[in-house]
């Protein structure tokens, strides 16, 4: 019962984090009494649930039910719409989890309500290994996004763009006068009155991403902002 | 022995200069670029992405696709730019090589597909490609159960040579490329071209492995180093708590932002919350039997659960056996909830009472995946004493 790592260290694969009996979590694997990590990234420890963790610096995004997703209309079916999610699988969205009342393919055109090339904001309801994920767009606030610019920044940022208590991005939002939305699959969607605004918020959100893993990255952004806001 | 028989001046078990560099590329999810002597190479992986042609795609596992390819000007000669048989070849057992190391079953019906292009090529160039492969998908976050490293060891003027240049390639005897993960233990790629003594091929194989172990270490410091350049310390916020704090509040920010509903109407609202995801650790053992009529279950309360069970299992049991009994009998029956402990326990307790039975823990990750088979216990010495027989089978 050893671990070898401190706490926040980096780890990568093929080095060992412990050894004895612990609880393989997130990113890591056991193989003989000895654990190892799959992915690079930062080491964290469960005292509680001796579960050991790593967290991914890189990565792409990967499904997971109750997810607030920003995703891109790709196709329309009779009854369904196909929707890229930035994932290894394509996200469908089935009339009945998109519109309230019945849908008739006969008298509703699909197309009216979400066509090619739109941006949906959507909650993953189910997935699981066999089946693509499934998302609603039913929920309070969930649906068509219009206007706006979307950026990219890497999914396993999002926990350093949001802050604590949603400290970082509520900064930006009240700094840059723009309303922002966290998809978490790593899609954001800026909308502001004036471009300078959308502009600064973009910055600062891709100084997020850039510098997720340095610390005192909340002071950097609010000189950043606060600079733009002066001027 | 004279050292310097090799015509760049190096020792016989000495390495050419190896340089890994990570991260190199923007438009990939993980890249890397590596110069091992005069080779030089990038490799870029791409995914876990969307299968195409769909049909490829496996049910339970991802693909691992390695397109390797020489530039026109990698070799002396102009390289006709068509794919050739040997960059076929060596697509094809790097893809084998690494889907054994990679842990496909995380991604079921995905690809990954991995792009190295080789710029300069002076022997060993598919040791160096499977070194910017290993590199690069890390780099890109795919879980990996190790690292590969690889090496090739051949024969130049009847002496076993460590890291072949193109020039002892052509005028050496033999080659010998090794793919192989230290923690592990395990090769995953081994060619052999020429005529090796047993001797020779025993001592080329160690040399290759004992040096492996160094390339993989300098394959660690180049994906730590990445973040070092722009680090000073890592970030103090991740938190358990923090974790589910960031579910809230995007959902909180998904809320307050409102917008038109496609269609406004009096059906009921939809309810993500009665979805509950299935987690295999939350199933209690002992309630599967339980009769459908008597319980009453309520998602996550596993308090009422355990009342219920007992209540089911007790009661026909004391009226059959009342009457001639005279001590009662419908002790309650203890519920135990399945945690790991008592599985664990109950496991112990059976290896104790049969001897030969294989250690089933030897493997475990977040999602519960097994690899496919069963563990393999060959050390190195039978691996090796079967290449003996073989050997001496040729004699």
């Amino acid at each position: 019962m050893t671990i070898n790592i401190e706490v926040k260290d980096i780890v990568t694969p093929g080095q060992v984090i412990a050894e004895g009996d612990y609880k393989a979590g997130d990113g890591v694997i056991k193989i003989d009494k000895r654990y190892y990590p799959t992915i690079v990234g930062t080491f964290s420890y469960f005292e509680k649930r001796e579960e050991l963790r790593v967290r991914p610096l890189e990565g792409r995004y990967y499904p997971k039910v109750g997810d607030f997703i920003i995703g891109y209309v790709e196709d329309v079916k009779l009854t369904s719409w196909m929707v890229n999610i930035r994932g290894p699988y394509a996200g469908v969205l089935l009339a009945s989890n998109a519109v309230r009342g019945r849908f008739d393919p006969i008298k509703d055109d699909a197309r009216r309500i979400y066509d090619t090339g739109e941006v949906v904001r959507a909650e993953i309801v189910s997935f699981d290994r066999t089946r693509d994920p499934q998302l609603t767009t039913k929920d309070h606030g969930l649906g068509k996004l219009n206007g706006g610019r979307i950026i990219e920044i890497n999914p396993n940022h999002i926990p350093r763009l949001v802050g604590r208590k949603g400290s970082m991005i509520s900064m930006i939002k009240k700094h840059t006068e723009s309303r922002i939305l966290v998809g978490q699959n790593g899609r954001v969607w800026i909308k502001s009155d004036t471009l300078e605004n959308e502009e600064m918020a973009q910055t600062a959100i891709r100084q997020v991403s850039r510098e997720a893993h340095v610390s005192g990255l909340t002071d950097r952004i609010k000189l950043l902002l606060e600079e733009h806001s002066n001027n | 022995m004279t050292a310097t028989v090799r015509p760049d001046g190096r020792q016989l078990k000495q390495l050419r200069e190896l340089k890994v560099e990570v991260g190199n590329l923007a438009r990939p999810d993980g890249s890397s670029q590596v110069r091992l002597g005069k080779n030089m190479v990038i490799a870029s992986v791409f995914g876990p992405r969307e299968q195409h042609p769909k049909f490829l795609a496996l049910s339970d596992r991802a693909n691992v696709k390695i397109n390797y390819r020489m530039a026109t000007f990698s070799v002396g000669d102009y390289k006709r730019s068509f794919p050739s048989r040997r960059e076929k070849e060596i697509s094809k057992v790097l893809s084998e090589a690494f889907s054994s190391v990679v842990i496909t079953k995380h991604f079921p019906r995905s690809s990954i597909d991995i792009h190295v292009q080789m710029f300069e090529s002076d022997g060993g160039s598919r040791t160096a490609a499977a070194i910017a492969v290993s590199a690069a998908l890390a780099d890109a976050g795919i879980p990996m159960r190790d690292l590969i490293g690889g090496i090739a060891t051949g024969l130049y003027g009847d002496e076993v040579c460590l890291d072949l240049s193109g020039h002892e390639d052509m005028k050496g005897t033999g080659d010998m490329p090794i793919l192989y993960s230290p923690e592990l233990d395990e090769v995953s790629l081994f060619q052999l071209d020429g005529k090796f003594t047993f001797d020779q091929f025993k001592e080329s194989f160690y040399t290759s492995i004992e040096s492996i172990k160094e390339i993989v270490e300098v394959i660690k410091q180049a994906l730590i180093a990445k973040y070092m350049k722009v680090k000073d310390e890592i970030a103090v916020v991740d938190d358990e708590e923090h974790e589910e704090d960031v579910q809230t509040i995007i959902q909180d920010t998904f809320i307050s932002e409102s917008v038109a509903e496609p269609t406004a109407d009096e059906t009921p609202k939809f309810n993500s919350s009665n979805i509950s995801s299935f987690d295999p650790d939350d199933v209690p053992d002992g309630t599967t039997d339980i009769p459908e009529e008597t319980v009453v279950v309520e998602p996550a309360a596993t308090e009422l659960r355990e009342e219920t069970a007992v209540e089911a299992v007790s009661e026909p049991v004391s009226e059959v056996m009342a009457e001639p009994v005279s001590e009662p009998v419908s002790e309650p029956i203890p519920f135990v909830p399945a945690t790991e402990e008592a599985v664990v326990e109950k496991t112990t307790e059976e290896v104790v009472k049969t001897e030969p039975v294989e250690d089933e823990t030897w493997y475990e990750d977040s999602l519960g995946l097994k690899p496919m088979g069963k563990k393999e216990t060959l050390s190195n010495d039978d691996v090796l004493r079967d290449i003996e027989y073989s050997f001496e089978e040729d004699d």
